[in-house]
């Protein structure tokens, strides 16, 4: 596999504007782009997996997840399943971002009953395939992990795949918006 | 040092602008330079650190073609600008986002490159975002030369002369800038790392100091063309000439929606800027220090807009108002009657309210610099970590509140008028840069960039009136996520007044140049040179302390330069 090295910046950028290019609002492709970041910085490939969530009916089941994620943060719901959801590893991530923004302590429960506190993780991709359900736990103000220093390579492939998507956000130049739209000069030489 | 965002609450009561009258583009597109300003902020880590500035490599051939390499400490840490200097033909020059190849371009390294790693940085920085970069790398730029000045500054000191002081005060730089890349553009080391780096974690410092490093590059480059002309006749800048001699830049569309799509940080910088305006206008009285130095900085203001020229029009016409109206207002600082007058800044700016926009801008920038460094700790409140956190428990009739209260400006404007939606934003993509589109007449509105805040607060407030208030922000949601956006940031800004342009970024009436003085401004730029409503020339650094002088600190130059 051939891999690039991104920075976070980069890593969350490209996994906004894929998931705009996807269909998805706004306000929720921000949401995607924390989610690589916290993926990034815990060993997984966040493009890809963005990439892989984003594919089929992808877009659709990241609404309903974002939405389950919400509602367990503020009481709405117990748990938010993640068994058999095709985009789980990416709600982890939103999990994990969200748990970082507002202090709360969100944990993956595993199928043999483990719970992991997401604030804990080093290696989010091997919670997969096992993790089961997402939890909202009593705060126990345990610090997080600290960020890897840069985030964890990306297959070419799915990088390709995530510029393509967010390639559809552009619009293809011409003439006119080359001569207008950045209100270019004419010339540089003086 | 990178501070918490000031708490208004813990400050007595500071009578701050109200958000209405400041966040005006028309305002906007009057801003100055400020003591705040970012330039200004890394001139007095740099003299307080007493940096120093050593250039380790230099090869260049007698034409100035080569690589340079200078190193400087600065909180424990060091930096080196890695320069290099290309030929470059006159039909490959251009200072638009879409060019391929620059006269000169430079990448900001974490520490000291090796042979190896300059190597690596030669095959890539002249590529610019065709290159690839990494974790040591934090920031990437390129300028190209101000051809016809270099070439007249080269040749008058290699025969023995100083450059003509008129065509500099013109000019004012050798190299124009065209992109200072930084935050992990490109691989490069994100932002992060520069967190907690004393003189470098507040706002674009590490870019700022790419851009004074490139201007001392600047004029050792010109210097060795000279003496590689003519070794037995040439002369270095004379020192005043190479302080005014700062670095232009060319900025575009790219930098307009950054102020958008930073509300918290855009916040940050204005709160600072009017805490400190606030609290200049509360003091009781003048004493006769402040007085004179009232008046030596009007006088510094007046010489500097006599020096500034611009072939923009309407940019031409309202420095023509504003040097008559300077001149005609240098009466109400009489030291006698401001001795005598209670709160005299409160009603020096008072006054100013039936004078241009333009006046009242420079005037308060002018009172914060009469302040000194009484509000410099402000600096530190600067930076912005996070832009906004959704919180989904928040209720609907809290939501509904805080859109009433904060978005006020936006619910009163008439979309159904075509006028209000003539223009869209939009990602072009050739070079994934921003653009501006007239609606209807071009193609890709239905790719617009969601900079329609206003509009988006309307929709918003649609939807609220269908639903009961008793739900919550995360029920709303799951309804309808298309607001997921504007609920965050309407979450986010409710405690900071500054975060909104307050003016519909799609009407005929916006002006992209509004935007990119008030960012420039910030940065500490002067000389605004506007070439078309969407992009500008500036000048940073210019009358700023030289490597050789950086200790001295910061003169009134640094505010607004003036040719000596």
């Amino acid at each position: 596999m051939t891999t690039i090295l991104l920075s976070y910046n980069e890593v969350q950028t490209l996994a906004r504007k894929a998931a705009a290019g996807a269909g998805l609002p706004y306000g929720v492709a921000e949401d995607i782009g924390e989610a690589a970041v916290w993926l990034a910085a815990r060993g997984v490939d966040a493009v890809a997996a963005v990439v892989d969530a984003l594919a089929g009916r992808g877009p659709d089941d990241i609404l309903d997840g974002l939405a389950d994620i919400d509602a367990l943060c503020c009481g709405g719901r117990d748990e938010v399943a993640l068994h058999g959801r095709d985009c789980g590893l990416v709600l982890i991530g939103l999990a994990g971002a969200t748990a970082g923004d507002m202090g709360l302590c969100l944990a993956v429960e595993r199928g043999e009953g483990a719970v992991v506190p997401l604030a804990l993780v080093e290696d989010a991709g091997g919670l997969m395939p096992s993790a089961a359900v997402l939890r909202l736990l009593p705060a126990d103000g345990r610090l997080a992990r600290p960020a890897t220093p840069r985030p964890a390579a990306s297959d070419l492939a799915a990088y390709a795949a995530a510029l393509a998507l967010a390639a559809r956000t552009c619009v293809p130049a011409s003439d006119f918006s080359r001569a207008q739209g950045a209100g270019a000069g004419t010339t540089d030489n003086d | 040092m990178t501070g918490p965002a000031l708490d208004v609450t813990t400050e007595p009561a500071l009578a701050l602008r109200s958000p209405d009258v400041v966040m005006r583009l028309r305002r906007m597109g009057a801003s100055f330079p400020t003591r705040l300003s970012f330039l200004r902020s890394l001139i007095r880590h740099l003299a307080a650190s007493g940096a120093a500035v050593h250039r380790g490599v230099w090869r260049m051939d007698d034409e100035g073609f080569g690589e340079a390499v200078y190193t400087l400490q600065l909180g424990g840490h060091d930096y080196s600008l890695v320069a290099f200097s290309c030929p470059l033909s006159d039909d490959q020059r251009s200072d638009r986002v879409i060019a391929e190849a620059w006269d000169t371009s430079y990448l900001l390294y974490d520490g000291i490159p090796d042979a190896a790693e300059i190597g690596r940085l030669r095959a890539n920085a002249p590529r610019q975002e065709a290159g690839r970069f990494g974790p040591r790398d934090l920031v990437l730029s390129r300028a190209n030369k101000s051809v016809r000045f270099f070439e007249h500054v080269a040749d008058s000191l290699a025969h023995g002369r100083q450059p003509d002081r008129a065509r500099l005060g013109e000019v004012g730089y050798l190299l124009r800038t065209t992109a200072v890349y930084g935050n992990g553009k490109f691989g490069i080391a994100d932002r992060c790392v520069l967190v907690g780096r004393g003189g470098l974690d507040g706002p674009f410092q590490a870019e700022m100091l790419t851009v004074w490093l490139i201007r001392e590059f600047s004029h050792d480059l010109v210097e060795h063309v000279a003496r590689c002309r003519a070794p037995e006749t040439a002369v270095p800048l004379a020192p005043d000439l190479r302080r005014h001699i700062g670095v232009g830049n060319s900025t575009g569309l790219g930098m307009a929606p950054f102020l958008a799509n930073h509300p918290v940080l855009l916040n940050n910088w204005v709160l600072a800027r009017e805490t400190a305006l606030a609290r200049v206008r509360s003091k009781p009285h003048l004493d006769a220090a402040a007085l004179n130095r009232l008046a030596d900085l009007w006088r510094q203001a007046a010489r500097h807009l006599d020096q500034w020229s611009v072939e923009d029009g309407a940019l031409a016409a309202r420095i023509v108002r504003l040097r008559a109206e300077w001149a005609e207002a240098v009466a109400w600082i009489d030291p006698a009657r401001l001795l005598a007058t209670a709160f005299p800044v409160a009603a020096l700016l008072d006054r100013g309210q039936f004078l241009s926009v333009d006046f009242q801008e420079l005037l308060a920038a002018l009172l914060i610099e009469m302040a000194g460094p009484e509000n410099d700790d402000l600096a530190g409140g600067m930076a912005a970590v996070r832009e906004g956190v959704l919180r989904p428990g928040m209720d609907l009739a809290a939501l509904r509140a805080l859109l009433h209260e904060h978005y006020g400006w936006a619910l009163a404007i008439v979309f159904r008028e075509p006028a209000e939606t003539a223009q869209f934003w939009y990602v072009s993509q050739e070079k994934l840069e921003p653009r501006l589109g007239r609606r209807g007449a071009e193609p890709g509105a239905e790719l617009e960039l969601p900079l329609d805040i206003a509009r988006q607060a309307q929709r918003l407030a649609a939807d609220l009136a269908e639903v009961p208030e008793t739900g919550t922000v995360a029920a709303f949601l799951a309804r309808f996520p298309r607001h997921r956006h504007m609920v965050r940031r309407i979450q986010a800004t409710a405690g900071a007044p500054y975060a909104e342009i307050r003016d519909n970024l799609l009407s005929d009436r916006c002006l992209p140049i509004d935007m990119l003085r008030c960012k420039l401004a910030f940065f500490g730029a002067s000389k605004f040179d506007p070439r078309s409503d969407r992009w500008t020339r500036i000048t940073l650094f210019q009358g700023a302390p030289t490597a050789g002088e950086i200790t001295a600190g910061e003169t009134d130059d640094c505010w607004l330069p003036v040719l000596p």
